[in-house]
């Protein structure tokens, strides 16, 4: 069965972009949020098998998306993808709980080996 | 020491900034766009807040603009402008489609538009934060298709709180035939000028 991938970003393109490269490579994206507040809320109802989230979203960032889910769910896989790869974010990302760290732009590659290695194929 | 005038050496010092930030931002527009784009060395410029319309020129051209502020150990304020025949062309980069393709200005393409200036502002501030140790991270974007007066004016209404000073960064970008110019301006907050000066001076003494 494939694994399920929910999708959290502000930007629709960029959902866009991180869906095509999984369903390419056999993920099935359960759900898009374009918000903070509403990437929890579908968490909770699609209950997928990782969360990959931006960190600047409306209504709720990426780090409180990632500390709710988790205060929930402690088992839940979490993915940062984000624009910001300062070294001091991406620290609080991971001690947060994040499973690892992906800085945008990123090659299709790096998504695929990271989500394969969090979560398996 | 905000409303001092620059010296030219700090005035060399945020050119070199912005010439940093401009590599690391050329990078990651090239990775986005999936393909090699030859990239003109940038032209930085560090300009008083009241001339920026007049520097900017033409303020009757349309033009596409991505307004992102910035927080943190830099507060500012950053506009990314495309001139409108441009954005088009950029979108057919980023979309995958042939040249010419795009002549809608549709929500997947006002998303991809305002993800550019996301990605080109942060690695901006990925730079800046690397090469002289202040961490800032941008707010959510916003994008404008207008005149360029009208945008500026919008901006203007905070005039306020920004420092003097504005970096003011064009960049040309060539992918075969095809030419996109851009033109950044990042405007710091009254006490953020200050503070990246004295991070410019620390780094300077360190090295």
């Amino acid at each position: 069965m494939a694994k399920r991938v929910l999708i959290a970003d502000d930007a629709s393109f960029m959902r866009l972009m991180l869906k095509n490269i999984l369903e390419g490579a056999g993920y099935e994206v359960v759900g898009e949020a374009g918000n903070g507040k509403e990437a929890i809320q579908k968490y909770r109802e699609l209950k997928p098998d990782m969360l990959i989230s931006d960190m600047v979203m409306p209504e709720m960032g990426g780090i409180d998306v990632l500390k709710e889910v988790l205060a929930e769910f402690p088992d839940a896989n979490v993915l940062i993808c984000s624009a910001i790869g300062q070294q001091a974010l991406v620290i609080e990302a991971i001690q947060a709980g994040a499973k690892d760290y992906i800085v945008k732009p990123f090659e299709q590659s790096n998504v695929l080996e990271t989500v394969a290695k969090i979560i398996g194929k | 020491m905000t409303q001092e005038k620059l010296t030219d050496f700090q005035r060399d010092a945020l050119k070199e900034l912005g010439n940093i930030g401009a590599g690391s931002a050329a990078t990651a527009l090239s990775q986005l766009i999936g393909r090699d784009v030859g990239l003109d060395v940038p032209r930085v410029a560090i300009i008083p807040v009241e001339k920026i319309a007049e520097k900017l020129g033409a303020q009757k051209k349309i033009v596409a603009a991505v307004y992102l502020r910035v927080f943190g150990e830099i507060k500012a304020r950053t506009l990314l402008i495309f001139p409108q025949e441009k954005v088009m062309l950029l979108l057919d980069l980023l979309m995958k489609r042939e040249l010419g393709q795009t002549r809608e200005f549709g929500e997947t393409e006002q998303s991809a538009l305002k993800e550019v200036g996301n990605i080109i502002i942060s690695s901006y501030l990925n730079a800046i934060a690397k090469f002289i140790g202040l961490n800032s991270v941008p707010s959510v974007p916003a994008l404008a298709v207008d005149m360029l007066d009208a945008i500026f004016e919008t901006v203007s209404t905070e005039m306020a709180e920004m420092g003097p000073e504005a970096m003011l960064i064009e960049n040309e970008m060539t992918e075969e035939v095809t030419k996109v110019t851009s033109t950044l301006l990042i405007i710091p907050d009254k006490d953020a000028m200050g503070r990246i000066l004295k991070a410019l001076n620390d780094t300077m003494k360190g090295a």
